[in-house]
């Protein structure tokens, strides 16, 4: 049993491990770096750190929307090398998931691979932060 | 005993001492009469070896006591020091130096034994071949470690006819009254012999600071036995060991006192006095420092930068107040973060002698290596920069000292033939310069063939043929592009894929800059000027539409406004102003950071910024100030985007990126 924090991207719900996780921030300014790529959108003060924010909504290929009263962003840290904000549109729950929640079939979506997983007849595409952070759609 | 948490320690130690023998058999190879050299390296190998021991790094114990012994031969002059012995030397030393390494990684010293180098030092000596791994390995466990005073104790009752004796004293453990048994004990011990040395210390057992165990050194003319009887008769001892130590099984615990003990020697000889003198003010100042933990100076770095931070953030809130006493509490608070700052700053800065000290060695064996000959002289060595840069500095320098070794200085033949002496000169030399650190790599070799990397740039199609209108810099400029070589023999040195690029990008990257100055047949200087801090620096503050960014002071030269008309379009559509008569070619930063420049304006601001010699006009539409400001990373998820070197967190707690001025100028 591992626990999941599943949340809004558009209308679909996605999943990721909460030991990724570090905290859940609401949106704050946002400073743009010159010369990244489109989904980065830039920087935040987190409380002295700077760390880089990404949209996870272009990074994936979902359709790109103005940001709201509920978006969120999620500060994952990748192997205590480095953090990244991701913004989400809404955070839903977390939620135990254990092996038999996770489908067979997996999704692909802009060639993003997503696990599946069944939860209260919610479907939740799961998130390799690896597949997030490091270039994969792009390199084509 | 858990001997982990000294693994720290030891590291450290033993880096020195391979280093200062390295340098003092540097030393040695030109005057291989000196004993006070030999001296020395003894010394370092003794304590070395005792240090290796205590840690239970047999392997590196034995190698060091094989060298140990060739050393004490040197020193009572059984032996004398030739080329051949050297090598040997230094190929132990590097021996150590790999132990070293491997301790590092792991904590363990590894399995290699380097037998054949024991046998090699052995063999100095006339010794057979053996495997050694049987003798010294039970001598480790019976050392003992006593300071300078109970070492001397006990030589002296050697010399006398005395025993010296140890007793590992175990008490009941229902005793009640541990030191009173403890007092029983030296007592009864005192009746017949002279107790010199006690652990715990004697004010710890009154203190009954010790558990159930304590050990004492004894020297005495009576059997052992009769000492450990008597001791046992005293009630309430659950066991004695008794031990007796003979010499050459003692050695001290600290290698600061051994250097005491030789000055007092040598004292006699007037010349040597001058030495000596220097030697305990060091020694003095040693202990008087600290060895500190660099994270926790890091620690220590940053809530100084977060002070800083929130200091400009309460100066911002205090103008709209206009309130005497609150100005001048800020001024106050101004005052003590600046000298906080100044002070940790000092804290961390170290003198390039870290960096310097491995060079005399690496040159030697470069020499060998090329068949050359030339003599690396240092200056500077004590300039202090931060931590963070002298411990960068390493990579570009070998870089800069290989290429001035291998492309630089020519054979001895050769030079010889060109009127030159036949040994050449690399000057490595530091010093600061304002608010940098001047790092100077200079030979007097033959220095750059122009013509030869012009036409090195056309085979590699970097210029045409017909482009041949060049400045002399930007034909230098050319070296510095990745894996450009003019030489056309690979050596095994120039060979490793690494280009001057590696050492430009490297010294950029630390907010540096390099410029060659080369003059064929006399010879080419590298010079690299660093900041000597990177994380606070001094930063103009401008705007573009409704972004800030931050360039650092040292790198502007001044700001003027200029009149649209007086901004030219040359070639290709190249913008450019005179300013004294000096061609300035202009960019935009909106277009420098990816926005839509602003043209229909009747007046530019600009910032000059230079790069060594080149000027660059920035245009910006406003400035804000100037102020210190913490750079900050952009992280490893972000990096290497060139234009950027930074971040930094302005008063309102916005992020405003920091320009790299070397980028700029491009």
């Amino acid at each position: 049993m591992e626990q999941y924090l599943v949340f809004r991207l558009a209308d679909e719900h996605y999943g990721l491990n909460v030991n990724n996780i570090e905290n859940i921030e609401k949106l704050m300014p946002i400073t743009r770096v010159p010369h990244t790529k489109q989904y980065v959108k830039g920087v935040i003060n987190l409380r002295g750190e700077i760390v880089p924010v990404i949209d996870l909504r272009e990074k994936i290929g979902v359709e790109k929307e103005e940001f709201g009263e509920e978006t969120r962003i999620l500060v994952v840290n990748w192997k205590g090398e480095f953090k990244v904000g991701l913004i989400i549109d809404e955070v839903l729950d977390v939620v135990y998931l254990s092996k038999e929640d996770f489908d067979q079939a997996t999704r692909d979506r802009n060639e993003f691979k997503f696990s599946i997983a069944k939860y209260n007849g919610m479907l939740i595409n799961i998130i390799n932060l690896e597949d997030v952070l490091f270039e994969k759609a792009e390199e084509v | 005993m858990d001997m982990s948490q000294y693994l720290g320690m030891f590291i450290e130690e033993a880096r020195d001492h391979i280093q200062s023998l390295n340098d003092n058999m540097l030393k040695l190879e030109e005057n291989p009469e000196d004993l006070q050299i030999v001296n020395e390296i003894f010394r370092s190998a003794h304590t070395l070896k005792g240090m290796a021991g205590t840690m239970g790094f047999v392997n590196m114990q034995k190698l060091t006591h094989a060298m140990e012994n060739v050393l004490a031969a040197a020193r009572d002059g059984k032996l004398k020091v030739n080329p051949n012995i050297m090598d040997i030397l230094f190929k132990t030393v590097d021996a150590l130096e790999s132990y070293l390494d491997v301790i590092i990684a792991t904590g363990t010293e590894g399995q290699e034994a380097n037998l054949h180098l024991v046998n090699a030092l052995n063999a100095i000596l006339g010794k057979p071949a053996e495997d050694v791994a049987v003798s010294s390995a039970t001598k480790a466990g019976k050392k003992y470690e006593y300071d300078e005073f109970v070492v001397r104790a006990i030589e002296r009752a050697w010399d006398q006819g005395f025993n010296v004796y140890r007793f590992d004293v175990e008490l009941d453990q229902n005793c009640l009254l541990k030191s009173a048994r403890a007092y029983l004990v030296f007592r009864a011990v005192e009746e017949l012999g002279e107790i010199i040395h006690s652990k715990p210390s004697v004010q710890d057992i009154e203190d009954e600071k010790f558990d159930f165990e304590f050990s004492i050194t004894v020297i005495s003319k009576q059997p052992i036995e009769k000492i450990r009887d008597r001791i046992l008769s005293i009630s309430e001892i659950r066991e004695v060991k008794a031990l007796e130590i003979k010499s050459g099984e003692v050695s001290m615990a600290e290698e600061k006192e051994e250097i005491e003990e030789v000055q007092q020697e040598t004292q006699v000889q007037e010349t040597v006095k001058v030495v000596r003198q220097q030697k305990q003010e060091s020694l003095q100042k040693t202990s008087k420092t600290v060895r500190v933990d660099i994270e926790r100076l890091d620690v220590l770095m940053n809530l100084v930068s977060e002070l800083i931070i929130i200091k400009s953030r309460i100066e911002g809130l205090a103008k709209k107040y206009n309130d005497r006493q609150y100005e001048e509490s800020i001024e106050y608070l101004e005052r003590i973060t600046t000298s906080l700052h100044d002070a940790v700053m000092k804290v961390r800065m170290v003198p390039v002698e870290r960096v310097f000290s491995r060079f005399p060695r690496m040159m030697r064996d470069l020499a060998r290596e090329l068949g050359k000959e030339f003599e690396l002289v240092m200056s500077g060595e004590d300039t202090e920069v931060d931590r963070t840069i002298v411990d960068e500095l390493g990579d570009p320098l070998i870089h800069l000292l290989r290429n001035a070794a291998d492309h630089g200085i020519e054979d001895p033949d050769e030079r010889v033939k060109n009127g030159k002496p036949r040994s050449g000169l690399i000057k490595l030399s530091a010093y600061h310069d304002g608010n940098n650190v001047v790092i100077e790599v200079e030979d007097d070799g033959k220095g750059i063939d122009l013509e030869k990397v012009k036409q090195k740039a056309i085979e590699k199609g970097l210029l045409k043929e017909d482009q041949i209108e060049l400045t002399e810099q930007e034909i230098i400029d050319f070296l510095f592009m990745p894996s450009f070589s003019t030489k056309d023999k690979v050596t095994n040195l120039s060979g490793r894929g690494v280009g001057l690029d590696v050492v430009k990008t490297k010294i950029e990257q630390l907010g540096g800059m390099v410029e060659v100055k080369t003059q064929k047949g006399k010879g080419t200087k590298f010079v690299i000027r660093l900041p000597l801090t990177l994380a606070i620096i001094q930063a103009l503050l401008v705007t573009v539409h409704d972004e800030i960014y931050a360039i650092p002071v040292a790198s502007i030269r001044e700001i003027v406004d200029v009149a649209k008309e007086d901004i030219k379009v040359v070639q290709k559509g190249k913008e450019i102003i005179m300013l004294r008569n000096q061609v300035i070619p202009i960019k935009h930063l909106h277009s420098i950071v990816g926005l839509e420049p602003v043209l229909d304006k009747k007046k530019f601001t600009v910032v000059i910024v230079r790069r060594g010699e080149k000027l660059t006009g920035i245009i910006v539409d406003k400035l804000l100030g100037q102020q210190d400001i913490v750079i900050k990373s952009l992280g490893k998820y972000l990096e290497g985007i060139r234009l950027i070197s930074g971040a930094t967190i302005l008063g309102d707690g916005s992020v405003a990126m920091i320009l790299d001025p070397n980028m700029l100028t491009v």
